[in-house]
């Protein structure tokens, strides 16, 4: 176990070391176009449109970079859960609440991450598809399925992740009262 | 418990939409060796191109493969998901099971690694590392994480059986 706790413990700080250094790189995209202009960079995996104006691109962009932070916040709290795991304390109540925290937090990323890609997918890529379209009502019914099942598809492994990491801390929490137990016991 | 019958749910979801994936990748696999013609195509978001050699098959040959071996370990997930409904938390069955899924996903992520390199080694003879946060990297995370678990449930199995035996 201590082998394999010290492989993950390396994975997660490398996850954490990831997830930053695309964060940062995505606040200097960010902060060259303001300055300096040039190409808009994707954000929610959506190519936004130049015709667009640039604050709907500001805010969007600074919510995925707060979102982009929140995992990052979310991976430091597990990296820490891994941490306490491979110094054997592994029922404790802070393990059980790190990881109810990770889970509640990963549901909320996933809910704001399936609204975003819904509606700007219906809106982005709705108006290309219906302003060439012959029958908008056959077409708009088409996107509507299309992108909401595409944004489906984009979150369904965070909320999966989410529910069984809560439902870990809720072992982990059983296991705290048995082992406290355990230790009253003479 | 209500959460873990939404994530029975979501996980029987997803073993679902595999199954019907499944007998494509059987006849699949085997059929890439037989293609003569170069193509192109797209899995998990990469475009490979595929040369006539038999190494860039056998590449996409593992890449198919790694397929098979994420649904074993959905099945495996599913089995201790199951286990969990019928509140067997720290039964033999999750132990094995955890272990199992834990070893399909690490050795599907490292497949995935080699099978990347691989092809673009073949294909456009060059050599690329990413840490990013891919599929591959996510997955021998979730490898050792439920390798991590299973240790975790075997300790907890025995610690529930010292507190049942004492009087």
């Amino acid at each position: 176990m201590k082998s394999t706790l010290n492989i993950l413990k390396i994975f997660c700080t490398l996850l954490v070391v990831s997830v930053g250094l695309s964060f940062f790189e995505k606040l200097y995209k960010v902060i060259h176009y303001v300055f300096y202009g040039g190409r808009k960079i994707k954000v929610f995996k959506l190519e936004i449109p130049v015709s667009w104006n640039d604050e709907y691109y500001y805010f969007l962009s600074l919510v995925a970079l707060v979102l982009m932070g929140y995992v990052m916040f979310l991976l430091v709290e597990f990296r820490k859960v891994i941490f306490n795991f491979s110094k054997n304390s592994v029922f404790t109540k802070e393990n059980s609440d790190r990881l109810r925290k990770v889970g509640k937090g990963l549901i909320i990323y996933g809910i704001i991450i399936l609204c975003f890609t819904t509606v700007l997918g219906l809106i982005i890529e709705g108006d290309s598809i219906l302003s060439s379209s012959s029958d908008p009502a056959y077409s708009s019914g088409y996107i509507f399925g299309y992108t909401v099942g595409a944004s489906i598809n984009k979150v369904l492994p965070i909320f999966v992740v989410a529910l069984f990491v809560q439902f870990i801390s809720f072992i982990v929490g059983k296991g705290n009262v048995l082992k406290e137990e355990n230790d009253l016991t003479i | 418990m209500r959460k873990l019958k939404i994530l029975k749910s979501l996980i029987d979801f997803i073993f679902i939409v595999y199954s019907f994936m499944v007998p494509f990748l059987a006849i699949g696999i085997p059929l890439i060796f037989f293609v003569t013609e170069q193509g192109s195509f797209k899995i998990m978001g990469l475009d490979f191109n595929v040369g006539t050699s038999i190494i860039s098959k056998v590449f996409v040959a593992i890449f198919l493969l790694v397929y098979v071996l994420v649904y074993n370990a959905i099945y495996k997930f599913r089995v201790v998901l199951t286990e969990f409904v019928r509140t067997k938390m720290f039964s033999e069955k999750v132990i094995t099971n955890l272990k199992g899924t834990g070893n399909l996903l690490l050795i599907s992520g490292v497949l995935m690694i080699v099978a990347r390199i691989g092809l673009k080694l073949t294909t456009t003879s060059t050599i690329n590392f990413d840490f990013g946060i891919g599929a591959h990297y996510l997955s021998i995370c979730f490898g050792l994480f439920f390798l991590v678990l299973s240790e975790v449930f075997r300790v907890s199995k025995e610690l529930k059986q010292e507190n049942d035996l004492t009087i």
